[in-house]
């Protein structure tokens, strides 16, 4: 929580949920193609990647980050795109990690970059990360990232890490049916007794690309059974609020995983997090179409009183559930225009 | 889809650019044939994953997605494509930290090239 908040009343959405988390996208460019958020092999894909000046500033980002921190956020998330792909990163790390409040700063990344990059990003101040891992089989990985770089490159980028001392990390895993559902058992595994917290997610139609369709999603009570079969696992309690993972421990005592239910138990209710897109727009759900321009007012000299007003203005107005919508109809729903890409927001 | 390097990089090899890419596929010739390869740096294209990383990175706006490049440049694509043949004289250049061009060089070395926008 940030203890710098300036409200009088916390803010609150029209649904009565705080701000408490921000996602920030700090590149579109990614060097993996997975298909569920950046598909190479859709007939005709072309990447618009932003141009340099429309990208936000480590400075920009910085300033937006205080604000939001002043706003009742607690906890700031660096994603891409693929974020170390971002230049001089740990700069960023450094900065973000001074912003007062006592946020809790972490990363997620898929790791290829990790060897070069953990003890920088460590000494920056970063303390967290979470690495997307789908699968350990070799064909599977490469089939689902679009063939560009060995699963071995992210175990030795998993490796780098518990060396710099960000241990313990989270892995988190796609579950596509029919994809990878059949190795993970294998995953989960491979981690048991690492202190490592696998979290399966339930596969999600983010985005435009993915010809995503319900029957591809393994629903988190089969995981779980399959799971259990397997190693034996139990639930736990939530950690807090608004947790978006279901905790399990293994039954022997080796650790713990986590499910994320969010097609067959959405947490719209309970979800406090908002996202910055690399070009600075505000967006408040993962499946919107748009987002508010925050880049805009802050290149042409907004005070920070402004910009508050702003992104306060932003929340109060908030509605979206969309998890829960699609729940009801079943089907992806058509939102009005075009989602934004994974790639856009980091999931 | 590759990326290109194109002729705006001639003499001003700035290295952000190999700094930043994930997979060192930009090399620079090291053999004596200057006449068909120039002082530039080139992307290899069979090794290039298309992140599309190092194109920001470039003060001079040198490098264009293959499609992309402008019709003054195209030339430059069968270029980057020809140094697959003779990988033996090229490598990954050690990055040397070069003064940032001023806008008004950027739009002269431009012009140089024959682009106008």
């Amino acid at each position: 929580m940030g203890a710098h908040r300036l409200t009088e009343v916390e803010l609150r959405d029209r649904l009565g949920r705080p701000l408490r988390d921000l996602r920030i996208s700090v590149t579109d460019r990614c060097n993996f193609r997975c298909s569920y958020c950046m598909p190479a092999e859709l007939f005709g894909e072309r990447y618009e990647f932003l141009p340099r000046s429309e990208i936000l500033s480590f400075e920009e980002i910085e300033r937006l980050a205080r604000l939001f921190v002043e706003l009742g956020v607690g906890k700031l998330r660096i994603t891409g795109g693929e974020p170390l792909l971002r230049a001089d990163l740990p700069r960023l790390v450094e900065r973000l990690a001074r912003v007062p409040g006592a946020v809790d700063l972490a990363l997620t990344t898929n790791g290829v970059l990790l060897p070069s990059l953990a003890a920088p990003l460590r000494a920056a101040g970063l303390r967290r990360v979470t690495v997307s891992l789908d699968s350990l089989d070799p064909e599977v990985f490469l089939r689902m990232n679009g063939g560009k770089l060995a699963v071995e490159r992210v175990l030795e980028g998993i490796a780098a890490a518990e060396q710099a001392g960000l241990a313990p990390l989270k892995i988190n895993c796609v579950v596509q049916r029919g994809v990878n559902d059949h190795t993970v058992v294998a995953l989960a595994r491979r981690f048991q007794g690492t202190g490592h917290v696998v979290r399966f997610i339930e596969y999600m139609d983010v985005g435009n690309r993915n010809g995503w369709e319900l029957s591809h999603v393994v629903p988190a009570e089969e995981l779980v059974r399959q799971l259990d079969e397997a190693l034996g696992i139990a639930p736990l309690d939530r950690s807090y609020p608004g947790e978006v993972a279901e905790r399990f421990r293994y039954r022997d005592g080796s650790g713990e995983l986590g499910i994320i239910a969010s097609v067959t138990h959405p947490f719209c209710r309970a979800c406090a997090r908002a996202r910055l897109t690399t070009d600075g727009r505000l967006v408040t759900c993962l499946f919107a179409s748009g987002g508010t321009d925050l880049r805009g007012p802050l290149r042409a000299g907004a005070s920070d009183g402004e910009l508050r007003a702003l992104l306060e203005g932003v929340w109060r107005r908030r509605t979206d559930r969309y998890s829960e919508l699609r729940t009801e109809a079943t089907e992806p729903l058509r939102v009005r225009g075009r989602k934004l890409e994974m790639h856009e927001l980091g999931g | 889809m590759p990326w290109v390097i194109t002729r705006l990089c001639r003499d001003c090899v700035d290295m952000s650019c190999v700094e930043v890419c994930p997979v060192d596929c930009i090399y620079e010739y090291t053999g004596e044939d200057r006449e068909s390869f120039p002082n530039q740096l080139f992307i290899d294209p069979e090794e290039c994953i298309d992140c599309g990383v190092c194109e920001p990175e470039c003060p001079w706006e040198a490098i264009f997605e293959d499609e992309r490049v402008p019709d003054a440049l195209r030339i430059d694509i069968a270029l980057n494509a020809s140094i697959v043949e003779s990988k033996a004289e090229f490598q990954v250049p050690e990055v040397i930290e070069k003064d940032k061009p001023s806008s008004e060089q950027i739009a002269a070395n431009k012009t140089k090239w024959g682009l106008t926008d």
